[in-house]
C-alpha cells in the first residue's frame, strides 16, 4: 500500500459508530439503570397508586407531574453524570491521549458522545412513557389522559437534554470531572442565583429598586428551579430551553475543538478562562456572604463584612483550584485584590450617592399615560400568573375578579406623582432608616409602575411609614376609582344576588337576608359604606363585626367583611331589626380583662383566639383575674366602647380579653388612648 | 514522509520544544534520543496529532497531522504511558480499534497471538506492566500502520520479547516500508535498530545524523608498533581521539574505512585492527565541537 494512494475515502462523518458502539457498550448500565429507576417511579407507581384503589385524579397526575422526589433527583442526576462520564477521558492525561491518537476529528468524537448520551437517556424515558401507557390502558386508568403521558414525555426529554448538554458544555471548559459536576449544577443555578443576589445587593444602596417586580419569575431563569414549581410548561419556555439546548451543543463543540489536550487534570481547560473563572467567584462569593450577613444580621457593617468575608475567601479558594497549589500567596494576588476592592468600594459609593440620578428620578407627570399603583407588584400582571389547577379547582365557587391596580384618572395620577414626590424628596432620610427601623411604627410597600406615553415603563418600590405619607395617600385612597378597583361590592348589581348570609363568628350567630328587596336595600348600604370609607376608616385595624356573604346566582360566593365604619348597613340592620344578631353584643359577654402588655417584645403575651379552647388559655386568664395588672370590665357601655375601638395590632400597649357568657374567649389589641376616654 | 519543520510548543509557562526541525524518510527508523524532559514525548504526541503546534508545521506524507483522520488512520502511536479501558480484554481491545480503523488486520491479529503467546479473553488489567507492552504492540502490529510512533516501548520488556518486537518491526520496515520514529533515553537500545538517530536536548534538536554514514565515517582502531611511533605520525593521522593502553595506541580516526587503512600501513604497525565503536561512543566525537557533553545529555 502506497501513502496517500490508497486511501479511505474522505468523509468527515458526523458520528463514529466505532465509538458509538463502544460507548454504548461501556456505559451502557447508566441507560439500564436509568430504565430501572425510571420503571419504579412512574410506572410501579402508577401500579401502586391503583391497588390503593384512588378515586379520582391527583394521586396518578402527581406521578406524571416531575413532583415525586425520587423522580426529580433522577432528572436532576442522571443527565448531568451521564455527561461526565462520557467525556471522562478528557479528564486524565492517558485517556485523552488515546482518544486524540485515533483516526477521528474531535467535532466527531463530540457528536458521537452526545449521541450516545441522547441515547443512554432518551431510550429509558421513552420506554418508561410507553410502558405507563400500556399500564394506564390496561388498568381501565381513565383519569390519566394519553395526552398527559406524552406531554410528560415531552417535558422529561426536553429537561434530560438540557442538563445533559449542560454538563457537556461545562466539561469542555473544566479539566476535572469534579469540577465539570460542581460548575454544571452553579451555571443551571447561575441565572436565576445571581440576578437575584444583584437585586438583593443593590437593594441596599438604591433606593426605590423595585426588588419584588424584579425577582419575581426568577425561577424561570433556572431550569432546576423551574421544575421544582408545579406550573405546566408553556410552549414558549419549551422552545427557549430546546434553543438553550443548541446553544450549549454548539459551545461545547466549539470549545472542544480548540481545547488543548495537554491540560486534562487542570481545574479549567482554558488558560484563558482563568481570570474570568476567578474574579467571577470572587464576585458571586462576595454577594453571596453580604446577602448571608445582611438577612441574619439586618444591619449595613456586617453586610461589609460580609462582602470582604465572601470576597477574599471565594478569592483564595479560586486562584488555590486554578492554580492546584496551595502556594497562591504572591504580591501579585494581594495588589489584584486590591485593586478589586478598589472597584468595588467606587462602585457601591457610585451607588450609594446615585451617581446615574436614579433615585430623583421621576417621570413628569404630563409623560404618564397610567399608573400602577399597590403594596406589591402581584396585580401587575394578575393575568400572566396562571394559577395552579388543583387551587382553582378548591377556590372556583368564589367570586374572582382580575384587578390590575392601575389609575387612569387625572387627579390620580397628579396625587401618585405627589405621593412619589414626597418619598422620592425624603429618600435621605429614609435611606438612613433603611437598616435601622422602628419597629412600632408602621411600615408600608409602594409599588410603582408608570406606564409613559412612549411606550416605556418605569418600576419604583418604596418601603416608608404608613404615617409619614398619609396626607399623600388619603386622595388617592379616597378616589372613586381606587375604591371601583378594590371594593368587589362596588363591582355587583344588586339583581346578581340571591342570599345575604351575614355571621357574627365570636358568637356563632348566623343571619339570613333572602328578600330581594332587602337584599337590595342591603347592597345598596355596602355600597355608600364602601364609596363614603375615609382613608383613615380604611387604614384602620379594627377587626370587622362579622362576615358578610353573599351567594351570587352564578353558583359564586362574595365575602367581605362588615367593618365598623359601614354606619350605613348598621343602620340599615337597625331598621330591619337584625342588628342584635348580626354582630356581637355586650350582653354576649359576661366580662373583659384589659391587661398591660410588658414594653418587652413578646413577653407575657398569649394569644387568645375563641376557636382554641385550651386549658392553658383558661388558666392564663384566671391568674391574670387575679393579678394586679389587670382591669376587669363589666359595664355594658363600656364594653361597647371596647368593642368598637379594639384593633388586630400585637403591638399594642394593651390587650383584651372578652369572656362569653357561651364560655368562649377573644382577644384583641388596645392602644393607649383607651384609658383617655370613658 | 515525516516532516517536522520549526516547531514550538508550550505548556503554561514552560516551553517544551523550540523551533525543532526533523526528517524522516520513508522506510527508516529513526531514533528519538534525550534525557528526561528533553521534549521527546511532547514531540511525538505532536506527531500523532495529540497535541497541536504553537508554531511551525508538521506534516506526513506532506498532509498535516492535526486532525486529519485519513493520515492518523494509518499512522500508530504508543505512548509511555499506556491505556485500556477498564474491564477489557484484549479481545475488546481489539474490536475496539478493528471498528475504528480501516487497515485493521484480523488474521494478523490472530496469527500473531503465537508470538505475544496471551489468552485473548484475559482482561488487560490483570496483566503485567510488559505483558500489557506487549498487547499495545500486538494490536498496533495489527493495525498495519505505514507509520508507527513509539515512546519509549521497549521499557519494561525481557530481553527476550525486546528482541522479538525488534525483529518484528524490522521486519514490516523491510516488507511493508513501514516509517518508525521511536524515542529513548539509552542509545544503546537503538544502536541496532535504527537508521537515523536524532538527539533532544532542552527542547532543541541538537544533532541528527544517519547511522550508516556515521558508521562508515568514524572508526576505532588499535595500532602497536614495534619500536618507537613513527615522527609525525600523529599530526599525519589526525585522530579525534587517542588513548595508550600499554604499547597499544586506540586511535578514532573519520574518513573511509580502506583509505585509513591505507594510511596506517604506510607506517608498518605490528598490530592493526578495527574495532566496534558504540554509538555512544561515535555521539561523544561527533559532539564534540558542540560544546555539550553527551553524558549531561543521555545520562
Amino acid at each position: 500500500m502506497k501513502w496517500g494512494i490508497a486511501v479511505m475515502s474522505s468523509k468527515t462523518s458526523f458520528i463514529n459508530t466505532g465509538i458509538l458502539r463502544h460507548d454504548l457498550k461501556r456505559y451502557g448500565w447508566i441507560g439500564a439503570a436509568y430504565l430501572l429507576g425510571l420503571l419504579l417511579s412512574v410506572p410501579l407507581q402508577i401500579v401502586m397508586v391503583y391497588s390503593r384503589q384512588a378515586i379520582h385524579y391527583y394521586p396518578y397526575s402527581q406521578i406524571l407531574s416531575f413532583q415525586s422526589p425520587l423522580q426529580v433527583l433522577f432528572w436532576l442526576s442522571v443527565p448531568v453524570l451521564t455527561g461526565i462520564f462520557l467525556f471522562r477521558y478528557l479528564q486524565s492525561g492517558d485517556s485523552a491521549d488515546l482518544a486524540h491518537a485515533l483516526p477521528v476529528r474531535r467535532e466527531t468524537l463530540y457528536n458521537t458522545h452526545l449521541t450516545a448520551g441522547v441515547l443512554l437517556l432518551f431510550v429509558p424515558v421513552i420506554i418508561t412513557s410507553l410502558v405507563s401507557w400500556v399500564v394506564l390502558q390496561g388498568l381501565g386508568i381513565e383519569y390519566v389522559k394519553g395526552q398527559e403521558v406524552l406531554v410528560w414525555l415531552g417535558i422529561a426529554l426536553v429537561f434530560n437534554l438540557l442538563l445533559f448538554t449542560c454538563s457537556v458544555a461545562v466539561g469542555m471548559i473544566s479539566g476535572m470531572s469534579t469540577v465539570q459536576g460542581a460548575l454544571t449544577y452553579i451555571m443551571l443555578l447561575l441565572p436565576a442565583g445571581l440576578t437575584l443576589l444583584v437585586w438583593q445587593n443593590l437593594q441596599n444602596f438604591v433606593f426605590g429598586l423595585p426588588f419584588d417586580f424584579l425577582s419575581n419569575n426568577l425561577e424561570k431563569l433556572s431550569p432546576l428551579m423551574r421544575i421544582s414549581y408545579n406550573q405546566p410548561f408553556s410552549g414558549a419556555e419549551v422552545a427557549v430551553y430546546l434553543l438553550c439546548c443548541i446553544i450549549l451543543y454548539l459551545l461545547g463543540r466549539f470549545f472542544y475543538r480548540r481545547r488543548p489536550s495537554e491540560n486534562a487534570g487542570n481545574a479549567l481547560a482554558f488558560r484563558t478562562l482563568h481570570p474570568v473563572f476567578v474574579w467571577g467567584f470572587t464576585f458571586c462569593g462576595m454577594l453571596l456572604v453580604g446577602t448571608y450577613f445582611n438577612q441574619s444580621q439586618d444591619s449595613m457593617g456586617w453586610t461589609y463584612f460580609g462582602y470582604f468575608l465572601g470576597s477574599i475567601l471565594s478569592y483564595i479558594l479560586s486562584l488555590i483550584l486554578v492554580n492546584k497549589s496551595l502556594d497562591i500567596f504572591r504580591l501579585r494576588v494581594a495588589r489584584n485584590y486590591l485593586l478589586y476592592s478598589l472597584v468595588i468600594i467606587l462602585l457601591i459609593a457610585g451607588l450609594y450617592y446615585d451617581v446615574t440620578g436614579y433615585e430623583k428620578r421621576i417621570p413628569p407627570l404630563e409623560e404618564v399615560k397610567s399608573v400602577y399603583l399597590d403594596g406589591s407588584f402581584y396585580r401587575l400582571k394578575a393575568r400572566e400568573t396562571v394559577p395552579s389547577p388543583y387551587l382553582v379547582e378548591a377556590d372556583n365557587d368564589n367570586y374572582q375578579r382580575e384587578v390590575t391596580m392601575v389609575y387612569r384618572n387625572a387627579e390620580n395620577l397628579a396625587a401618585i406623582h405627589e405621593l412619589h414626590q414626597a418619598i422620592v424628596a425624603n429618600r435621605k432620610i429614609e435611606k438612613a432608616l433603611l437598616h435601622n427601623r422602628d419597629r412600632s411604627t408602621r411600615y408600608r410597600n409602594w409599588c410603582l409602575a408608570y406606564q409613559l406615553e412612549n411606550g416605556q415603563t418605569v418600576y419604583r418600590q418604596y418601603w416608608v411609614p404608613v404615617a409619614r405619607y398619609a396626607a399623600q395617600a388619603k386622595p388617592i385612597l379616597e378616589s372613586q376609582e381606587h375604591k371601583k378597583m378594590v371594593y368587589d361590592i362596588l363591582n355587583i348589581s344588586p339583581r346578581q344576588v340571591d342570599m345575604i348570609l351575614i355571621s357574627a363568628r365570636e358568637v356563632g350567630r348566623n343571619t339570613k337576608i333572602t328578600d330581594p328587596a332587602l337584599i337590595l336595600q342591603a347592597v345598596g348600604a355596602l355600597q355608600t359604606d364602601a364609596r363614603s370609607q375615609t382613608y383613615e376608616e380604611m387604614t384602620s385595624n379594627c377587626p370587622p363585626w362579622s362576615e358578610v356573604t353573599l351567594l351570587l346566582n352564578e353558583g359564586k360566593r362574595l365575602r367581605l367583611s362588615w367593618e365598623k365604619s359601614y354606619v350605613f348597613f348598621e343602620e340599615w340592620l337597625r331598621n330591619v331589626g337584625e342588628y342584635r344578631n348580626a354582630r356581637v353584643m355586650p350582653e354576649d359577654i359576661k366580662y373583659a380583662l384589659i391587661e398591660k402588655v410588658p414594653v418587652t417584645e413578646n413577653d407575657g403575651k398569649v394569644r387568645i383566639s375563641v376557636t382554641h379552647r385550651d386549658i392553658d388559655t383558661e388558666e392564663y386568664l384566671r391568674e391574670l383575674e387575679n393579678s394586679d395588672n389587670c382591669v376587669r370590665v363589666t359595664d355594658p357601655g363600656e364594653i361597647e366602647y371596647l368593642l368598637r375601638h379594639c384593633t388586630h395590632q400585637d403591638t399594642d400597649a394593651y390587650r383584651v380579653h372578652f369572656v362569653l357568657h357561651n364560655g368562649s374567649y377573644f382577644s384583641s389589641g388596645l392602644n393607649e388612648s383607651w384609658g383617655q376616654s370613658p | 514522509m515525516i516532516e517536522v519543520a520549526n516547531v514550538s510548543k508550550c505548556f503554561a509557562d514552560l516551553e517544551a520544544l523550540k523551533e525543532v526541525t526533523l526528517s524522516v524518510k520513508k522506510g527508516s527508523i529513526y531514533g528519538l534520543v534525550g534525557a528526561n524532559g528533553a521534549g521527546k514525548t511532547t514531540l511525538l504526541k505532536l506527531l500523532a496529532g495529540i497535541y497541536r503546534e504553537d508554531s511551525g508545521s508538521i506534516t506526513i506524507g506532506s498532509s498535516p497531522v492535526f486532525e486529519n483522520p485519513e493520515v492518523k488512520a494509518k499512522m500508530l502511536f504508543i505512548p509511555d504511558h499506556l491505556y485500556f479501558f477498564t474491564n477489557y480484554t484484549i479481545q475488546d481491545m481489539a474490536d475496539y480499534y478493528r471498528r475504528i480503523y480501516p487497515t485493521w488486520n484480523q488474521e494478523r491479529f490472530l496469527n500473531l497471538q503465537e508470538v505475544f503467546n496471551m489468552e485473548i479473553n484475559r482482561r488487560i488489567k490483570t496483566l503485567s506492566k510488559g505483558m500489557r507492552r506487549q498487547v499495545a504492540f500486538w494490536l498496533g502490529f495489527a493495525m498495519m500502520p505505514e507509520v508507527m510512533i513509539l515512546d519509549e516501548p521497549l521499557d519494561g520488556l525481557d530481553p527476550v520479547m525486546r528482541q522479538r518486537v525488534k525483529n518484528r518491526i524490522v521486519q514490516d520496515v523491510a516488507e511493508r516500508d513501514m516509517t518508525v520514529i521511536i524515542s529513548s533515553h539509552n542509545l544503546y537500545e537503538l544502536e541496532d535498530l535504527c537508521d537515523y538517530i536524532g538527539i533532544l536536548h532542552e527542547g532543541r534538536m541538537l544533532i541528527e545524523r544517519e547511522l550508516d554514514d556515521l558508521k562508515a565515517d568514524v572508526h576505532k582502531v588499535q595500532v602497536a608498533f614495534s619500536g618507537e611511533v613513527p615522527s609525525g605520525f600523529y599530526t599525519d593521522i589526525n585522530p579525534l581521539y587517542q588513548e595508550k593502553r600499554g604499547s597499544v595506541h586506540i586511535l578514532i580516526l573519520r574518513g573511509n574505512h580502506q583509505e585509513i587503512m591505507g594510511r596506517l600501513q604506510q607506517y608498518g604497525p605490528a598490530i592493526l585492527d578495527i574495532l566496534p565503536l558504540t554509538l555512544e561512543e561515535i555521539f561523544i566525537h561527533e559532539m564534540g565541537d558542540s560544546g555539550y557533553e553527551l553524558q549531561n545529555i543521555i545520562y
